[in-house]
């Protein structure tokens, strides 16, 4: 289905997209003081057409950076650029109209589509609310859309009850295509999903970014969805980033301690080849503590004891590789056969 | 090999509408003794529910309505209702794939872990309060007596799955039912929790029935594996097997679709949903989504079929000599 309307040309020279400098997000509790630092000074740009990943686990501060890029939540301090425009200077009813230049997918696909609409209304929705296309309009662009996402018009009647996970995941596409945006953020798209599903909507992820020029930010603690989908990956923990790579690169060789332990914790779908694991001490500390040092210093299995009095900020030690580790960027030689698990 | 749990042909059904639906379609699957073995497939494939009419906890509208299960060699069938009670609470354990839904949110983690071992030893308060510190340090939780007085709400989702891995070890089980044991924890948690739960069985010599969606949780964990889809088995055989030589078209376009590489042009696709199990289909369950479907293949049920020793499949085309792929 050709729909040139939809495709956007990307020029040659790489173009940044997105921008996100020194961005802070703490959540106050003001009674009880307790001091939730969720992102803490995080930056990276996104160059327009690629696919990033935001991986980490649970209470990193990848959702809530995703939530501040798209205007969701306002930072506590910091910066979103996106394109030429300050997001902190747009507001109200200009950030609403501003908003379908980027567009969420979101993990629960039947949790985020209205139960008693149609799929023909709940694409149909950001149309009208963009308010700049008549009725007849509308119509081809919700065929359109669901010829995009590879559903055929018989679904247009439907209620999302009585679509599959993953024909529901479809229409969540659709719908955030709606707005023809340019940046989508994906987060945790396939969590809820079946494997085989999982693979036909990642599938379906990567057409897209070559069929419309789309940029991505995937945020998801599924490190073999985002590798399937994205070029380069953005590793966090606890509010920071600790290394940023060209996806392959951080596969092959991984270089922060947290993101070695990470990797090796993947199960792969392999029987021969296992990596050996790298454990970190513990439990995570809670993102309410203010710790002094590397975040990581407490769990790290290579820790010195100078990680716990310094914190190392993000050094590029290679093209393409950013890490935030004192031993790393010195160039030390680390024993990382000490660190392997042996119970294994 | 010695089998722990035999399930032969069973056949499940659930009332329906009109006519009752069959949910289970003759499952086989067997354990030995000591033995890891993994059962994979997506939403609705009969996974769980197997395991459950295994150990007769069948909801109260679903019947067992042919086959038989054996533990030890003895049916289920004919035991009383008192006997099989007996087995799931001394020689069968089972964990859930929520931890902190499967813990009383009302009482103490100790309360709890205690109630358990006083129901199965004969033991004073005192020694049990030891015991349970013990559970707790084994599963490797810091600070026992401090976790013994928390409430599940207190704890993270790893914590709570050691606990009840911890509560599930104490009657010494000769089989560990893992109903997705880790899913919905985060990947670093995952391995820690499975290397625990697999090294703690092992070191008893008894056998875990490993229920899961992840392939990669059956590569790297299990010895043995059934495949199932539409409430059947559609292949069953070594996990190295299953990986290097899978047989069923289902079981192929499984694995070509968590492959990591990108397509190179052999990837078998079986893009689509789950049957609707209220309309089967006469023949092969999987014939709508077969990319190698035949005529022959939507006229008669496939049997299970031994392509070689241990190694079953249930698509008689690919069984066919001559064929290799």
């Amino acid at each position: 289905m050709a729909d040139d309307s939809m495709t956007k040309s990307v020029p040659s020279v790489p173009e940044c997209l997105v921008e996100v400098e020194n961005l802070v997000k703490q959540f106050g509790h003001r009674r009880s003081g307790t001091l939730v630092r969720a992102v803490n000074g995080v930056s990276f740009s996104v160059t327009r057409g690629a696919a990033l990943g935001l991986v980490g686990e649970s209470g990193s501060g990848k959702t809530t950076i995703g939530r501040c890029i798209l205007g969701l939540i306002p930072p506590t301090s910091g910066r979103v650029q996106y394109g030429n425009v300050d997001l902190a200077t747009v507001t109200g009813r200009r950030l609403r109209r501003f908003r379908r230049h980027m567009q969420m997918v979101f993990q629960n696909p039947y949790d985020s589509l209205n139960p008693r609409w149609r799929i023909r209304d709940i694409l149909e929705e950001p149309l009208i609310l963009s308010g700049d296309m008549a009725k007849p309009d509308r119509h081809v662009r919700i065929r359109n859309l669901l010829g995009r996402v590879r559903l055929d018009e018989t679904f247009l009647e439907r209620f999302p009850h009585q679509l599959s996970g993953g024909q529901q995941q479809r229409v969540g596409i659709a719908r955030a295509l709606a707005t023809s945006p340019d940046l989508v953020v994906l987060d945790e798209p396939t969590s809820a999903l079946d494997t085989v599903t999982r693979a036909e909507i990642l599938d379906l992820l990567n057409s897209l970014r070559s069929e419309l020029g789309l940029t991505y930010i995937f945020i998801s603690h599924d490190l073999s969805a985002v590798r399937r989908v994205c070029d380069s990956i953005v590793v966090m923990y606890l509010g920071r980033i600790v290394e940023e790579a060209r996806t392959l690169r951080l596969f092959e060789s991984p270089r922060h301690p947290y993101s070695r332990s990470l990797l090796s914790s993947l199960l792969e779908p392999r029987i021969d080849g296992r990596r050996p694991r790298i454990r970190l001490r513990g439990d995570p500390p809670s993102s309410t503590d203010r710790t002094q040092g590397c975040p990581l210093h407490g769990r790290c299995p290579v820790a010195q004891p100078a990680c716990a009095r310094e914190s190392q900020d993000l050094v590029d030690i290679e093209p393409d590789r950013r890490v935030a580790c004192m031993r790393v960027s010195r160039g030390e030689p680390i024993d990382w056969q000490g660190a392997f698990d042996r119970t294994q | 090999m010695n089998a722990l749990l035999e399930i032969e042909d069973l056949e499940v059904r659930f009332p329906g509408s009109s006519e009752e639906i069959v949910v289970l379609d003759r499952v086989n699957i067997r354990i030995g003794a000591g033995e890891i073995f993994g059962v994979i497939g997506e939403t609705g494939a009969g996974k769980s529910l197997t395991a459950w009419a295994a150990m007769n906890l069948l909801p109260a509208h679903g019947r067992v309505a042919a086959g038989e299960v054996r533990w030890k060699g003895r049916s289920i069938s004919a035991m009383t209702d008192e006997e099989v009670r007996r087995i799931r609470g001394n020689e069968v354990s089972l964990i859930t794939q929520n931890p902190l839904a499967a813990l009383n949110p009302m009482s103490t983690v100790g309360h709890q872990i205690v109630r358990v071992i006083r129901a199965h030893e004969r033991v004073g308060a005192r020694e049990a309060r030891r015991m349970a510190f013990e559970a707790l340090r084994v599963v490797g939780i810091p600070d026992p007596e401090r976790r013994f007085a928390a409430y599940p709400h207190q704890l993270s989702g790893g914590m709570a799955q050691r606990i009840l891995i911890a509560m599930a070890m104490i009657n010494r089980p000769q089989l560990l039912i893992a109903d997705e044991p880790t899913t919905g924890l985060d990947v670093t948690l995952q391995a820690e929790i499975l290397d625990l739960m697999t090294g703690m069985v092992r070191d008893h010599g008894a056998s875990i029935w490993l229920i899961t969606h992840d392939l990669g949780v059956i590569a790297n964990y299990t010895e043995r594996a059934a495949i199932m889809f539409a409430g059947q088995v559609v292949e069953t055989t070594s996990t190295r097997q299953l990986f290097k030589f899978p047989r069923h078209p289902y079981t192929r376009g499984f694995l070509d679709a968590v492959a990591l590489e990108r397509d190179d042009g052999n990837r078998l696709e079986i893009a689509g949903s789950p049957p609707d199990l209220r309309h089967r289909p006469p023949g092969c369950q999987f014939a709508y989504r077969c990319p190698l479907v035949e005529n022959s293949c939507r006229l008669a049920k496939p049997p299970l079929l031994e392509v070689q020793e241990g190694h079953l499949v249930r698509c008689p085309p690919v069984v066919r000599p001559g064929r290799n792929s």
